[in-house]
């Protein structure tokens, strides 16, 4: 497990569905959450069978163990609704990392277990100097 | 019941067209916009989406394959042969060196962020390697994929089956799970680029996060698998990568040690690089010696400032993010003012690839493999260990270049006039091949245990581990192993070719297991057949544990009639290699 979905920012846009090199994530739908059933729809064929007016869907991780951690899903979510995290026999100590990407800059953020946080800007345009 | 493929809710689509390029990473962009820009009519075939995928996707933190200051492409060739112990083609390191320089300006041109000195050149981390900003690479590579003219993607379709007659390639056939489609892709010329094989053995992470490996999981050996099985020629798969890196997150360690010039160092806090040698092998030998010494943990230490560190948790951001948490989770919300940053390092599990090592696809100096109209480069193409993104892309044009050449000989009109019969028996046999395990009706007996792909995998990987040299093994194998091995590889493949599926998400697991069954047989009979051992960092075969003069040579492989053939071919001392058809 390395990425977890905050039901209450994601808005089932499918951006992160697309973008996950592994195809390890899909759509569910409101109407069927409560249920089982899963669709595995891409994003272009939600608009075509169901129409963007009554896609209410959210974002479901359909193989976490699968997850290789390379953030993909977390640049592409404009809504921060996706946050990654160290197992604790990586490391992991209950903090979470989240992106907020634009054309020039990610910001992460480190969501620490006491509620404190860290933000580290990263400018797209500059080289790393290491 | 059996599914029949004239039962499809819809029929298999057709695609013509001039070229066709599998996997769109570093090598497969570069390939297909070449060309396009050549005049051509190009598909890429893409499991994931070119975006984000493969190996790229998180993003790099250099490009490590470049030629500095006062340094000539020779130069190159000298390092990458004596890094690889001999094993490597002087043609094809040449013909990569020349054209190192240019893709990392195609790369700035592109939009790639490169770190300049006062005078305005590329700041050098070493003189192989240059600085960037690589977090946004591959949506840069993918912007330019866009904007090229007579070149089309498909995303979210993966490539299954090379159709051949064993002589020429035809296209291949392909599915994507997302549009529930199968796909017969049809070309005179067709170029793999799918990387390498990850999967194969047992990772260093296992329980909820198996797949936190350092190559990219999603590679699952798929081009090499449809070579081997179509009889295409593999090399050196025996030369497997095992890399070193940061323990846990299996981030890569470049930035920590060129970058900003962290030691290894043992448990004693004794400096020990260089005591085993310096080639890539040797440092994993020295970390695997000091450990079973008993002087481990050994650990990278750098002594940077509080600011620098700062630099340095953007730098792991930028490709591999799990590395900067790692290091807050220690250090906590607040910035620390003391100096230093270490991370301990460990071995990964073996790979078989060609962009860091020598393993994949038999191929001539201009990246055509034995099969005539089929091209292998990048981590797919062997026998020219360290080239990286930069090689890689130049492998993509280099083979494109070839292909346009063939293209051009092939002559256009006879595209559409090629007998049609030939590729559509083919492909009709690809789809059979592929059906058969397609059995949505089935019923599962209440009960009994199902077989599942991913257990089958998992028993891959531990049959690898145990007996082919992988991470419990301490890396060591001996004959009566790889004799085990075998068996087992060849039992699991029995058993996934009984596997069903009820849908096509279900068919690619089972595909992707296929592929890493195919790559593991070939694997163990490379490994039995170097009978020495060269790279002792990468796996030490336990019956010869020298360096054999003998085997100053490739060890090469074919599938004749579902018989492996393993081979030897004497080393190339010339600029240009030909096959001999
Ligand atoms: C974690 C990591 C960090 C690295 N860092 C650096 C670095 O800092 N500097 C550097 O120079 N090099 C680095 N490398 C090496 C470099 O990334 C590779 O050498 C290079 O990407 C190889 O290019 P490729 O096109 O052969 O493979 P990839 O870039 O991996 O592309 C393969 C493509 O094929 C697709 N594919 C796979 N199977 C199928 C199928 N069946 N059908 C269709 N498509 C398929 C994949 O989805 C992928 O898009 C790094 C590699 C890794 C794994
Ligand atoms: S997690 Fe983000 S990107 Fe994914 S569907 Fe929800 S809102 Fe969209
Ligand atoms: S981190 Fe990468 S592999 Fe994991 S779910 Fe996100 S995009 Fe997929």
């Amino acid at each position: 497990m390395s990425i977890i979905v905050n039901p209450d920012l994601c808005t089932g846009c499918g951006q992160c569905v697309q973008i996950c090199p592994g195809g390890l994530l899909s759509l569910t739908f409101s109407s069927e959450r409560s249920g089982s059933r899963t669709e595995n729809l891409s994003n272009a064929q939600l608009t075509q069978t169901v129409g963007p007016a009554e896609i209410k869907g959210q974002v479901r991780i359909n193989n976490p163990d699968c997850c290789w951690a390379c953030a993909a899903c977390l640049k592409e979510c404009r809504f921060g609704a996706l946050s990654l995290f160290l197992p604790p026999a990586l490391g992991g100590r209950g903090a979470s990392l989240t992106a907020s990407a634009s054309k020039d800059s990610v910001v992460w953020q480190v969501l620490f277990p006491d509620g404190r946080q860290r933000t580290i800007a990263v400018n797209r345009q500059i080289a790393d100097r290491y | 019941m059996k599914f029949e493929p004239a039962k499809l809710k819809t029929p298999p689509t057709i695609i013509k067209a001039e070229a066709i390029v599998v996997g769109g990473g570093a090598a497969g962009c570069l390939a297909a916009i070449k060309l396009a820009q050549s005049g051509y009519q190009v598909i890429v075939v893409e499991k994931a989406d070119i975006r984000r995928s493969g190996c790229l996707a998180a993003g790099v933190n250099a490009l490590n394959a470049y030629i500095g200051r006062g340094k000539v492409p020779q130069d190159y060739v000298d390092y990458a042969l004596a890094d690889a112990h001999g094993i490597a083609r002087r043609d094809l390191l040449l013909s990569i060196a020349e054209r190192l320089n240019e893709q990392a300006a195609w790369l700035e041109s592109a939009g790639l962020p490169i770190l300049k000195d006062q005078d305005g050149r590329y700041a050098e981390r070493s003189w192989r390697n240059v600085k960037i900003n690589g977090e946004n690479i591959k949506p840069l590579m993918a912007a330019a994929v866009a904007k090229t003219q007579g070149l089309n993607v498909l995303n979210r379709c993966r490539a299954t089956h090379l159709l051949s007659d064993g002589v020429t390639v035809y296209g291949v056939a392909a599915f994507s799970p997302e549009n529930n489609l199968f796909y017969h892709l049809q070309a005179p010329a067709t170029i793999i680029a799918t990387g390498g094989a990850a999967g194969l053995y047992r990772p260093n992470n296992h329980g909820s996060a198996p797949n936190r490996i350092w190559y990219c999981p999603f590679n699952t050996g798929a081009g090499l698998a449809m070579g081997i099985r179509a009889g295409a020629e593999m090399t050196t798969l025996e030369m497997r990568l095992v890399a070193l890196r940061c323990r846990d997150t299996l981030a890569p360690t470049g930035t920590l040690a060129l970058g900003a010039g962290a030691r290894q160092v043992n448990a004693l806090g004794r400096p020990f690089e260089g005591d085993y040698g310096r080639t890539t092998s040797q440092r994993v030998l020295a970390w695997r010696r000091e450990t079973e010494a008993g002087r481990g943990p050994c650990r990278l230490a750098a002594e940077i400032s509080a600011d620098r560190r700062e630099e340095l948790y953007r730098a792991y951001l930028n490709m591999c993010p799990s590395q900067t948490l790692k290091w807050l989770e220690q250090a906590g919300p607040e910035p620390r003012p003391e100096s230093g940053i270490f991370a301990e390092v460990e071995g990964s599990e073996p790979y078989v690839q060609g962009g860091h090592v020598g393993g994949g696809f038999w191929i001539d100096t201009n990246r055509q493999t034995t099969l005539t109209g089929l091209w292998a480069v990048g981590d797919a193409a062997g026998g020219a260990p360290q080239k990286y993104v930069t090689g890689s892309m130049a492998e993509g044009v280099i083979a494109a270049e070839d292909a346009a050449q063939y293209l051009q000989d092939f002559g256009r009109p006879a595209v559409s006039q090629t007998d049609q019969g030939r590729p559509q028996q083919l492909f009709q046999e690809a789809l059979t091949d592929l059906t058969a395990q397609l059995k949505p009706d089935q019923a599962l007996a209440p009960g009994r245990p199902r077989l599942q792909a991913r257990d089958l995998g998992l028993a891959l990987e531990k049959t690898m581990d145990l007996y082919a040299g992988g991470i419990s093994a301490g890396y060591r194998y001996s004959s009566s192993e790889l004799v085990m091995a075998a068996t087992m590889v060849a039992e699991l493949a029995n058993l996934a070719d009984k596997l069903s599926a009820s849908s096509l998400f279900e068919l690619s697991e089972i595909w992707e297991l296929k592929e890493r069954l195919t790559v593991a047989r070939s694997l163990i009979a490379h490994l039995e057949s170097r009978k020495e051992t060269r790279w002792p960092g990468f796996g030490e075969y336990s019956d010869y544990p020298q360096i054999d003069p003998e085997f100053e040579c490739f060890v090469n492989s074919r599938l004749e009639d579902n018989e492996l053939k393993v081979f030897r071919r004497p080393m190339t001392r010339n600029n240009t290699y030909e096959h001999h058809r």
